[in-house]
């Protein structure tokens, strides 16, 4: 396949799976210029090493590990130490608030829960949050899905001490 | 909280972002065609540059040694600068020796370069990849320390070689020699020190985050 196809099919089908991209940066950043370097790192990325994308496993699952793979190698511009943040005991009320648009508090809450997770637990924790299954999450991150179940009720006691808090 | 709970919220959130954050196409194409500035590519524009340095210079010695060894006829002479011309027999071979090791060094680093190359288009997963660029980085790290600490023994040496076969009086007496060779022991070791401390500095902090990423994902273990 020439170039120009092989681009024109990268973009086709990043252009379906962006959102990928965008939460993982949402995951990972907690500003707007540092979401667009990442985003901009992870498409180049992305798009160097498509070449050799053999369809072995689905786009998505590809997408995702690549991305990762950036997002927690990438050298961070300003190595902010985690704030000791403790949700407010109303989140519980906010999350199953109404459908409409997400007010900012809600989203800001949400960041602050993630933020208090390590990169490894980010990357678990969102790809559970996306509906992958165990098995898809252990191919990703290269281990077992019995560490996985570890990890998550690891990662659900964490959480809940942050509200309990 | 509960984790449901969160992923209703990521849900509601997700959808709002992405719409938010939409990419064109043409934006797409004009993003993939920039460089990436993560650590491993960075290390691989380094290598790319030495292969082809390296190699231009190593190729430009043996045709100096080429020219000087079939035609016999005078090139420029590196010893004329320190004592008197030397036929172009002995000038041709140190060329030759010269650019054989330069075409070696480019050499290695293209192999280097490959390997990284192969490992970055592999499939792997995250815990592979951290494996991976941990030790790129690392051995990076290492060469930068040794080569650059290397610099000042290798120049003295060619000092001492050059007096020696040439006798041009460079270290007319022992004590000058012993002093000569002290001070390069000490500059050597400030050298050591010195890029180690500026590499740790560079890398450290993320190679730091990497162990206690790879750590937390060997846990199982």
């Amino acid at each position: 396949m020439n170039k120009k196809r092989l681009e024109q099919k990268f973009i086709d089908q990043v252009m379906d799976a962006q959102g990928i991209i965008h939460k993982v940066c949402g995951m990972y950043c907690d500003n707007a210029e540092d979401r667009k370097d990442l985003f901009q790192e992870i498409l180049v990325n992305l798009w160097n090493s498509y070449s050799s994308f053999r369809g072995n496993s689905k786009f998505s699952t590809w997408m995702y590990r690549v991305s990762l793979n950036v997002a927690i190698q990438r050298i961070r511009k300003a190595n902010k130490k985690k704030e000791d943040v403790t949700l407010p005991a109303d989140f519980d009320e906010i999350a199953y608030s109404a459908e409409e648009t997400l007010p900012e508090k809600e989203l800001k809450m949400m960041h602050a829960a993630i933020n208090q997770l390590s990169d490894v637990e980010k990357a678990i924790v969102m790809l559970y949050l996306e509906e992958r299954g165990n098995e898809e999450i252990a191919e990703i991150m290269g281990i077992s899905q019995n560490y996985v179940r570890v990890k998550m009720t690891r990662i659900r006691k964490k959480l809940k001490k942050m509200v309990g808090a | 909280m509960e984790l449901e709970q969160l992923k209703t919220v990521w849900k509601k959130t997700s959808k709002q972002e992405v719409e938010g954050y939409f990419v064109s196409k043409e934006e797409i194409q004009r993003l993939i065609g920039k460089r990436s500035n993560t650590t491993i590519s960075q290390i691989k524009r380094k290598i790319r540059n030495k292969v082809f340095m390296a190699g231009g210079i190593g190729l430009l010695l043996l045709a100096f040694a080429s020219y000087a060894l079939v035609t016999k006829e005078p090139v420029f002479d590196f010893f004329e600068f320190i004592s008197d011309s030397k036929p172009n027999l002995e000038v041709g071979i140190f060329y030759l020796i010269f650019g054989l090791v330069i075409c070696f060094i480019s050499v290695f680093n293209a192999f280097s370069y490959r390997k990284i190359l192969n490992i970055e288009k592999r499939e792997s997963d995250l815990k592979s990849s951290i494996n991976t660029i941990l030790a790129i980085v690392k051995k990076a790290m290492k060469v930068k320390v040794y080569s650059d600490s290397l610099v000042v023994p290798g120049t003295v040496l060619a000092l001492v070689i050059i007096d020696l076969v040439h006798g041009i009086g460079l270290f007319p007496n022992v004590t000058t020699l012993l002093l000569f060779v002290l001070g390069a022991i000490a500059f050597t070791s400030f050298s050591y020190f010195i890029t180690r401390y500026s590499q740790n500095k560079r890398y450290g902090s993320q190679i730091r985050a990497l162990e206690e990423c790879l750590q937390e994902l060997e846990e199982e273990r």
